[in-house]
């Protein structure tokens, strides 16, 4: 009985390394004329990655980029606001509540006027600290906007 | 993994800094793909002018289109889609054939028919040593020009898989053809040029 060659299909996936069944490798191991067009898929598919890589002529990049509209940068403003409007709700809030502080510290909080001062200074330095950063980290974004 | 995952905040990172107004990181996105744009532009179309003309428009849409960019593949993987319809778009007004849709005689030929037609027997397919060797060394010689050969498809496809070494679902994506459309017409492709390539090797020439 003649074996049983091994069809196209099969012969390129071997080739590619993608076989699991075992029957085709071992069929491989055992025919020269399926071994042979194994070789020829191989060759052809290392012949194949060594082609050079194809290149324009021409400077694509500056071509294209000669075509892009100059827009300015938009800026971030969201965040930088965002604080500054957070900011001023707590001055707000604390001018509101001033009047009231007697009447809020003794009957809500059992604390002395002067440890509500220091308190309410360590507030303010800890929002007045918090907006410097976040007014920094933009400074900073629009430096690197206005390099580019 | 790890070259993909920062390859992908890499892509994130360029294309927040373009829709921000940052237009020179574009040119970043443009090094970093034309190597693919170019493989498929050259595959798909054979003129020059036409090539440079293509080639421009390719990164004109990415650049228009950038902000509908999802992340839902590789940044180059979406670039190389739209160089691929760009070409088809083009080739189909120019009514040009994309594919051939009939195999011709030399597809479903056997290797020993081939080989009968060219004049060598059926011992001379199982002589192998030398004529494999030959293959190989003039191999690279023919490839090529037989691969220009092939219709615009399976050349793009042949070059994406072997040579760029894209995933078939990376190549689906770029062509938006099913991944099993895909691994047919590269293994007829395959089958195309192993075929030409020896009916065209004489072993004169040895």
């Amino acid at each position: 009985m003649t074996p049983r060659h091994l069809n196209d299909n099969e012969i390129q996936a071997y080739s590619l390394n993608t076989v699991t069944d075992t029957t085709i490798s071992k069929h491989i191991a055992e025919c020269k004329t399926c071994r042979l067009k194994v070789a020829q898929y191989k060759a052809m598919f290392s012949a194949m990655k060594e082609e050079p890589y194809p290149a324009f002529e021409f400077n694509l990049t500056n071509l294209v980029m000669a075509q892009l509209p100059v827009t300015k940068p938009s800026y971030s403003f969201g965040n930088f606001f965002m604080y500054l409007l957070l900011t001023m709700l707590v001055i707000i809030i604390s001018i509101l509540l001033y009047p009231i502080k007697d009447f809020f510290i003794a009957n809500i909080i059992n604390v002395t006027s002067s440890l509500l001062t220091i308190i309410s200074c360590a507030a303010l330095l800890l929002s007045g600290f918090f907006y410097v950063e976040m007014y920094k980290k933009f400074k900073a974004k629009i430096n690197i906007v206005h390099f580019s | 993994m790890k070259d993909i995952t920062e390859n992908h905040q890499q892509d994130q990172a360029l294309v927040k800094k373009v829709l921000s107004g940052n237009t020179h990181a574009f040119s970043l996105i443009i090094k970093n793909t034309e190597r693919l744009v170019a493989q498929i532009v050259f595959k798909m179309i054979s003129n020059d002018e036409d090539k440079k003309d293509i080639a421009q428009d390719v990164y004109l849409k990415a650049f228009r289109n950038l902000g509908t960019f999802k992340f839902q593949s590789k940044l180059s993987t979406w670039i190389g889609q739209i160089a691929y319809n760009t070409c088809v778009n083009h080739l189909e007004k120019k009514k040009l054939v994309l594919l051939d849709k009939f195999f011709t005689d030399s597809d479903t030929e056997t290797d020993e028919e081939l080989l009968e037609k060219s004049g060598q027997n059926k011992n001379e397919l199982i002589s192998n040593d030398t004529e494999e060797l030959v293959f190989h060394n003039e191999l690279a010689q023919v490839l090529k020009a037989e691969i220009d050969k092939l219709s615009p498809v399976y050349k793009t496809l042949i070059t994406l898989f072997h040579h760029e070494e894209l995933s078939h679902t990376e190549i689906a994506q770029i062509t938006e053809l099913p991944e099993g459309t895909i691994k047919n017409y590269l293994f007829r492709a395959r089958k195309i040029l192993k075929n030409n390539l020896l009916k065209n090797y004489k072993k004169e020439d040895l």
